[in-house]
């Protein structure tokens, strides 16, 4: 009964009526999410003793770099099951994910930059984690750009699931780009299977921003899916009776 | 040069740099997606041609 439940909402009109209601709440999780974070990260965290104020950058930093690797795996998941059941949804889903990881990895090296010019003393090293990073932004690119290029949506689809899967090879490299080579970049703050190697206040900060993104990210990613699946559904009656076309 | 920067506009340049980077990024991700739903729904709207209609 679940199953078949899971798969009703696999139907193109009844997953944008699923979307469209589950988006408010979404953005209302994110907002809440976000101002409790920022709260936490700018008026109760202290100053760092070795960084100073700067060190507030992670409460964004930290949060972007996880969603961009979590988003690409969602995407290449999506994708695969997309490819694997022909399921149309699944594949919309997978495209509608791409931007907003693409988002979330421009603002990773971005803000990781703007961190470690007064840290490190400089902007940018081709060092393991961030040349990876910086990879898993060109997939996400280079996912998008496959997909636009070529005008057959069914052999998109395909092209596009298949560069995704191979592309999800690159986010344990990320991961574990830290522990494999010698890298400027730390070390993992927080792990699974070790205490946080900082204070609590700046932990939880962190973690609200970081369930802010994640509001965020089932936001944007839904509304994206809707509208993606009303151009690609334009045909169908359903989409039609929608807009309220006439005959 | 670059370090001039950090020793003249101090930590918090680089804090709101970055938080702002988020907001310009997200609110813009937002307005282009809200954009496109209106969009889509509009051409939704319009009556489909002999041919789409074949399709269905």
């Amino acid at each position: 009964m679940n199953t078949l439940r899971f798969f009703t909402f696999a139907a193109p009109s009844r997953f944008y009526a699923l979307a469209g209601k589950l988006v408010p709440w979404f953005w209302a999780a994110a907002a809440l999410f976000a101002a409790a974070g920022l709260y936490l990260g700018f008026a109760v965290a202290p100053t760092d003793a070795t960084q100073g104020e700067v060190y507030r950058i992670i409460f964004l930093h930290v949060p972007a770099a996880w969603m961009s690797m979590v988003l690409y795996l969602a995407m290449a998941f999506w994708a695969a099951i997309g490819w694997a059941f022909k399921a149309r949804t699944a594949t919309v889903l997978a495209q509608s994910i791409a931007p907003t990881g693409a988002m979330f990895t421009v603002l990773a090296l971005w803000t990781g930059a703007l961190w470690g010019k007064p840290t490190w003393g400089t902007y940018w090293v081709w060092d393991a984690r961030l040349t990876s990073e910086f990879i898993l932004l060109l997939l996400y690119l280079g996912y998008m750009a496959l997909v636009a290029a070529i005008d057959d949506p069914r052999r998109a689809d395909r092209a596009g699931a298949l560069l995704a899967i191979v592309g999800a090879v690159n986010v344990p490299i990320i991961y574990f780009s830290v522990k494999w080579w010698n890298t400027l970049h730390q070390g993992a703050s927080v792990s699974l299977t070790q205490s946080p190697k900082m204070a609590a206040t700046m932990l939880n900060a962190m973690l609200l921003m970081s369930l802010a993104c994640w509001a965020y990210a089932f936001a944007v990613v839904f509304m994206r899916t809707r509208s993606a699946l009303l151009e690609r559904e334009r045909e169908t009656a359903w989409v039609g009776q929608l807009a309220g076309r006439k005959a | 040069m670059n370090t001039d920067l950090v020793i003249t506009f101090g930590p918090w340049f680089f804090v709101g740099a970055s938080y702002a980077a988020g907001l310009v990024l997200m609110v813009a991700e937002v307005w282009k997606l809200r954009a496109r739903q209106r969009r889509a729904l509009q051409q939704a709207a319009q009556p489909l041609d002999d041919e789409q209609r074949w399709d269905t």
